[in-house]
């Protein structure tokens, strides 16, 4: 059956912002073939992934793979690997943080070379820099689903100027 | 409608509160000016069998997308210090010392143009974030610098005595230079994630994700809304109000219980029956065999 050899497949895709608890919102992209006139079509397709411990952030590439049997209403499959972290890249050849085309110690070298202003602070250090996520529910709120203001909550209410809402 | 209208305009000046242009007050707060000046509000017919419940919908009030309160920006622009010497000259600072104190006063701030107080405090912001000495295209002082600019014309339209009318050249470009340093953020966010939280810590910025979904908010939806949220309240306090119930009967019915377990195991023994039951207080039963 097509549904037996498809369980275990593993796929591949990203993170995306959610409001459920203990799983990560994974979202798959396809090229679907429409015969009709020969052509590729993007198509996506949402998955939820156990993942009690939020390892995943929004934007993460992670792979997934299907549960034997549905863990919940929602949730369908497990967390197998976290790929690439959303704007903190290793690069999987070298092992080593890479910042678009380019690795960090190169940056930081660069930088070292040029050297600080004297009433400068030297700017953002990668060594100093505590863990991503340290925004979040400060400043950063990109892990949650924004969504309009649609009604003005009473002080102490959970919704009340919730900064999500815009 | 026209009718209507005119009701409206009526009721608003029998309440008092001000239509049409609202005379701005100077204010530096950027979260609370939004509501310093209401604007007319709207009146709405609310349905009679919600509103004995409780359930009333208030529309929030719009927030033109140049204030603070929509770009994020948590904090207000910073002026520099009036004894600070004027960015030009800081190049020659060694030369400063040998100066008199009149010139010295004329080569600082206090006798600056705007212009000349602007640029200290994005040279003081360039300082701060820039990666080296002659950092100034990175992404994050492009950033930095973009957010020196808006705090700035936000400051100055939010203080400005001028009429709607004639800001409307400098609202629209503070509302481009807010969309470009969104833009900035988001790629910066992807690219670098660390160096991201740290700009927005640093510029004391909120980072906000834009909403899934843009509809028209009304009064229907919104109310229908309001009545899920109120029913899922009132189930979940119905529900712990008879566990709680429940909780205060258990003592008295594990004591009936016992009571009854006893008596059935001491039936059974005097007959001579196998004893069937489990007796919770220590002494077991045989059990059916």
């Amino acid at each position: 059956m097509a549904t037996s050899a498809h369980r275990g497949a593993v796929l591949i895709g990203q993170c995306i912002a959610h409001n459920t608890r203990n799983a990560a919102k994974v979202r798959v992209k396809r090229l679907i073939f429409d015969s009709n006139i020969n052509m590729y079509f993007p198509k996506h397709k949402n998955y939820y992934a156990h993942d009690p411990d939020r390892e995943c952030k929004t934007g993460d590439i992670v792979v997934i793979r299907e549960l034997p049997e549905r863990m919940s209403k929602v949730v369908t499959h497990s967390l197998v690997k976290l790929v690439y972290k959303f704007g903190d890249v290793t690069d999987p050849i070298t092992g080593k943080k890479v910042v678009v085309g380019q690795y960090r110690e190169h940056m930081d070298e660069r930088d070292e070379m040029f050297g600080v202003a004297e009433d400068g602070s030297g700017g953002f250090k990668y060594s100093e820099a505590p863990d991503r996520g340290w925004q979040q529910d400060k400043r950063d709120f990109t892990h949650k689903v924004g969504y309009q203001k649609w009604h003005e909550f009473e002080p102490g209410h959970r919704f009340h100027n919730d900064p999500v809402a815009s | 409608m026209a009718l209507r209208a005119v009701g409206g305009a009526v009721r608003r000046a029998v309440l008092g509160v001000s239509g049409g242009r609202a005379i701005v007050t100077p204010t530096l707060m950027p979260a609370i000016t939004a509501m310093s000046h209401p604007q007319p509000h709207r009146h709405y017919a609310m349905r009679q069998e919600l509103t004995e419940h409780g359930i009333v919908w208030r529309r929030p009030q719009r927030i033109e997308s140049w204030k603070p309160a929509k770009s994020g920006d948590l904090s207000p622009y910073v002026e520099p210090q009036d004894e600070r010497v004027k960015a030009k000259f800081l190049a020659v600072k060694e030369a400063l010392d040998g100066v008199d104190d009149v010139t010295r006063q004329l080569l600082t701030l206090k006798f600056g143009t705007r212009a000349e107080k602007v640029r200290v405090t994005r040279y003081n912001v360039m300082r701060d974030i820039q990666r080296h000495q002659y950092d100034t295209g990175s992404l994050e002082v492009t950033i930095a610098m973009l957010t020196v600019r808006i705090r700035k014309a936000q400051q100055v339209l939010l203080t400005s005595k001028k009429g709607k009318k004639h800001t409307v050249r400098q609202r629209v470009t503070l509302d481009e230079t807010i969309a470009r340093r969104k833009k900035l953020l988001k790629h910066l966010r992807r690219m670098d994630y660390k160096r991201f939280e740290w700009l927005i810590s640093k510029l004391d910025i909120l980072y906000r994700p834009p909403p899934r979904y843009v509809r028209w908010v009304t009064r229907k939806i919104s109310l229908r809304k309001l009545v899920r949220e109120y029913g899922h309240a009132l189930r979940t306090e119905r529900l712990a109000a008879y566990r709680e119930q429940l909780e205060g009967q258990k003592k008295t019915f594990l004591k009936e219980k016992e009571e009854a377990l006893e008596w059935i195991a001491k039936t059974e023994e005097e007959l001579g029956v196998p004893v069937s039951v489990e007796v919770p207080g220590g002494k077991s039963g045989v059990g059916s065999a």
